[in-house]
């Protein structure tokens, strides 16, 4: 195209970006009947949510199951649990934390999905850099280095307790995975002969996944359904509750932490498999 | 009794994708032949679960214990579970074609992700939840990158690359929908949300009608998004060309068919209309029949085998969206006949090719010189697949042809001008694939030396040839299961209150 101060084709560019972005919020603003995005969450009964947030989903489907009437009014007819923080025991999740007990109880095959999109996409990242020669790694300041040593332990500490209690507070396996990984980025980083071995990681990482989908095999034989809860749920809010879902974000943690370990060592020395 | 057991469909080709990294350390064979015994189970338990489906109606698998709509679950359709067993008929067939290869330092990954290929084309077609349909999307998308790229020259990189940034761009489009249907309704389960979606605003449900669009349409290599397919197909190794253009294509159309028929369609008098205020079926048509007749173009003016048969698969996805658009009970019939065919063929067609120009330099038309007399098997599998392609009398692809030309006029308005459109498009595959059958038949040596036979090649391409021969001379047997199949696509409502477990939905 020719060189102009007035460019045709960005201008063009500009008023369809801005017309699909105007459809993209119009929806917010439509004052036309029906269900709408609206600020008051009006709807909240309608929502399977609802009954996340109360614990009582298994109430909840069987009154559906009992009750003879429309579809609605028997969902909306469900008596309400009172969850007590350190009172309740063997709720039908036991995680004080609401994100966890969505993430790993009620939606627990979607994250086994999640798991698989970061397997494969280091997986992707190991093909692509096979054979590609190491980087060059430039000299490193002492206080650098040293720094670096005394930091990644705590590091390395953090991510541990974000992935072990994640039952209770905010956190959980990806989380401390990703932490695990930057105290192996840091060391990556400050000391240039730091190295380790890729093939220990990965076997790390794929016993994890291994055991993760036997545990989930594991509920289908004990309780007749895969990633069925079969171990002991215990007081809500005890650091020793919910068993199974702590054995699980632990192991997603170990996953995630060697997992990504071995993708940024990919990108910083090339794939080998020494 | 309880049907959860399905899961292991699943499951068990992502524990043997874990599992095959360690087991790997020993032996880099094992996966590979892990990998052909795992489909085998897969091909059987599919096949014992439509026998069932087919006697007991659609049935719920429940994961997690938590019922539908609260939790996650799978749902058993005659429909889904017989593309699945077509799905892996053809990852069967390509993962044969990878096991003959010689094993390198990739071979365990890439058996790696064939598992995880086999996980998501499954999660893909069971699943009854529309969240977790697109977390097996992200998988598929990724696995079918990182398969393209195999080959690490200019082209399948350049392919690769194109294909990341169109499912990126799609995937994404497909979480606004979705983050859009949860916002308004709360819920993610498709038979949830295919009861309610009426209650929507009009804006809303046609927003979430274009996102869909925009997500769907590269993965089934619609005209203005399917330019990632020259590159993708003519750098991809052989037994990728197989899986990409069978496998991932007939998925692509079931998650066609699950996002406009069972959210946004309701069916009324043996017809799908759609829930929003514009008119969906003339907008896919079109778009459709404009896919048809670029891509013929395309495969016309094309040099190298492989991108005429990826122009040729790109238009005959867009002649089966097309008959996707007609929507009533016949329509879906051809639909399904046109999806045998081309799953079928294709990967006859990809793998006999490959081994006609063994040896060429430059893998196009040329190479095709005197094929007969090199490699008499594979080319007449070639000739084979070509006739059902362009819809030869006794072929698979006749019947489906036929069938949707019938229902395209009998349906009322613009479907008997467009199909019209659409069958002189495709009389020009009649032009090409003879051009190629010709070839095979001329040779300039009078002598000429045999290719040596590769009989993993060979087995593969019999196992397809085999159910093509037996679909194509038992009509009443295909029309038996493709009609059950399109029965199936068309009740909605049996689908809704076996899920829901509501009785009275009306």
């Amino acid at each position: 195209m020719r060189e102009t101060s007035f460019n045709t084709g960005k201008f063009f560019a500009l008023i369809i970006v801005a017309v699909l972005g105007i459809f993209m919020i119009s929806p917010f603003f439509d004052t036309g009947s029906g269900k709408k995005i609206s600020p008051r969450l009006e709807n909240l009964k309608d929502r399977v949510s609802l009954h996340y947030g109360l614990k009582n989903v298994n109430d909840a489907s069987k009154n559906i199951e009992e009750c003879q009437g429309d579809y609605y009014t028997c969902r909306e007819g469900v008596k309400c649990n009172n969850v007590i923080y350190k009172e309740t025991a063997d709720a039908e999740t036991g995680p004080a934390n609401l994100v966890t007990s969505i993430v790993l109880d009620y939606r627990a095959f979607d994250t086994l999905g999640e798991i698989t999109v970061l397997f494969i996409s280091i997986l992707g990242v190991a093909l692509l850099m096979t054979g590609f020669p190491a980087l060059p790694v430039k000299n490193e300041s002492m206080i650098q280095s040293a720094g670096a040593k005394f930091l990644v332990p705590i590091i390395m500490l953090v991510g541990i307790y974000i992935f072990l209690h994640g039952h209770l507070t905010p956190g959980g396996g990806f989380p401390g995975g990703a932490v695990i990984a930057t105290g192996f980025l840091l060391m990556f980083m400050t000391s240039g002969d730091y190295n380790f071995r890729s093939r220990r990681f990965k076997t790390v990482e794929t016993a994890a996944g291994t055991i993760i989908v036997a545990l989930a095999i594991a509920g289908l034989i004990f309780k007749d359904s895969f990633f069925a809860n079969f171990l002991p749920n215990g007081r809500l809010g005890d650091l020793f509750s919910s068993f199974l879902i702590v054995i699980i974000y632990s192991l997603i943690g170990i996953k995630v932490g060697s997992e990504l370990s071995v993708g940024l060592r990919n990108l910083y020395t090339g794939e080998k498999d020494d | 009794m309880s049907y959860n057991s399905a899961i292991l469909l699943i499951a068990a080709p992502l524990l043997m994708a874990f599992l095959s990294f360690i087991l790997g350390i020993f032996n880099k064979r094992i996966p590979a032949i892990l990998l052909v015994l795992t489909l085998s189970f897969n091909f059987y338990f599919s096949t014992y679960l439509l026998t069932l489906v087919s006697s007991k109606g659609v049935l719920v698998s429940v994961i997690s214990g938590f019922e539908p709509p609260f939790g996650i679950n799978l749902v058993l359709t005659y429909f889904s579970l017989l593309l699945l067993s077509l799905i892996y008929l053809i990852i069967l067939s390509a993962s044969v074609v990878f096991v003959s290869k010689k094993t390198d330092e990739n071979t365990v990954k890439v058996a790696t992700l064939l598992f995880l290929f086999t996980a998501a084309a499954s999660g893909l077609l069971l699943t009854g939840d529309i969240f977790n349909m697109f977390v097996f999307f992200e998988i598929f998308a990724v696995a079918n990158i990182s398969l393209i790229s195999l080959k690490k020259n200019k082209t399948s990189l350049k392919g690769s690359f194109k294909y990341l940034l169109l499912s990126s761009i799609g995937s994404a489009f497909l979480l606004f929908g979705i983050g859009m249907i949860y916002g308004t309704l709360g819920t993610l389960n498709i038979a949830e949300i295919g009861l309610r979606f009426y209650e929507l605003s009009p804006l809303t449900g046609a927003f979430i009608f274009i996102m869909f669009l925009g997500a769907i349409l590269s993965e089934t290599e619609t005209f203005p998004f399917n330019f990632w397919i020259t590159d993708s197909y003519k750098g991809a190794r052989n037994f990728v060309n197989i899986l990409l253009g069978s496998a991932s294509s007939v998925a692509a159309l079931y998650i066609f068919f699950r996002l406009f028929f069972t959210i946004i369609g309701y069916p009324i008098n043996n017809r799908y209309e759609f829930l929003i205020s514009m008119d969906a079926r003339l907008i896919i048509a079109l778009i459709s029949a404009i896919s048809v007749i670029v891509s013929e173009i395309g495969a016309l003016s094309s040099k190298s085998v492989k991108r005429i048969l990826a122009f040729s698969s790109a238009s005959q996805m867009g002649m089966i969206l097309f008959a996707f658009s007609i929507s009533d009970f016949n329509s879906f019939s051809a639909a399904l006949t046109l999806i045998f065919n081309l799953s079928l063929s294709k990967a006859i067609l990809f793998l006999s090719s490959h081994e006609i120009m063994k040896g060429a330099k430059e893998k196009n038309i040329e190479s095709f010189t005197g094929g007969l007399g090199r490699n008499p098997v594979f080319s007449a599998l070639f000739i084979f697949g070509s006739l059902s392609m362009v819809g030869f009398p006794l072929t698979l692809g006749f019947y489906g042809k036929i069938s949707l030309v019938a229902s395209a006029v009998s349906a009322s308005g613009y479907f008997s001008i467009l199909v019209f459109v659409i069958l002189l498009a495709s009389a020009a595959e009649l032009f090409y694939y003879f051009r190629l059958m010709h070839k095979l038949f001329v040779s300039e040596q009078n002598h000429t030396e045999k290719t040596k036979m590769n009989w993993f090649y060979a087995a593969s391409g019999s196992l397809l040839l085999a159910v093509m021969i037996i679909l194509a001379l038992m009509p009443k047997f295909t029309e038996r299961i493709v009609s059950s199949a399109a029965g199936d696509m068309m009740d909605k409502t049996t689908y809704i209150e076996r899920v829901l477990k509501a009785e009275d939905l009306k």
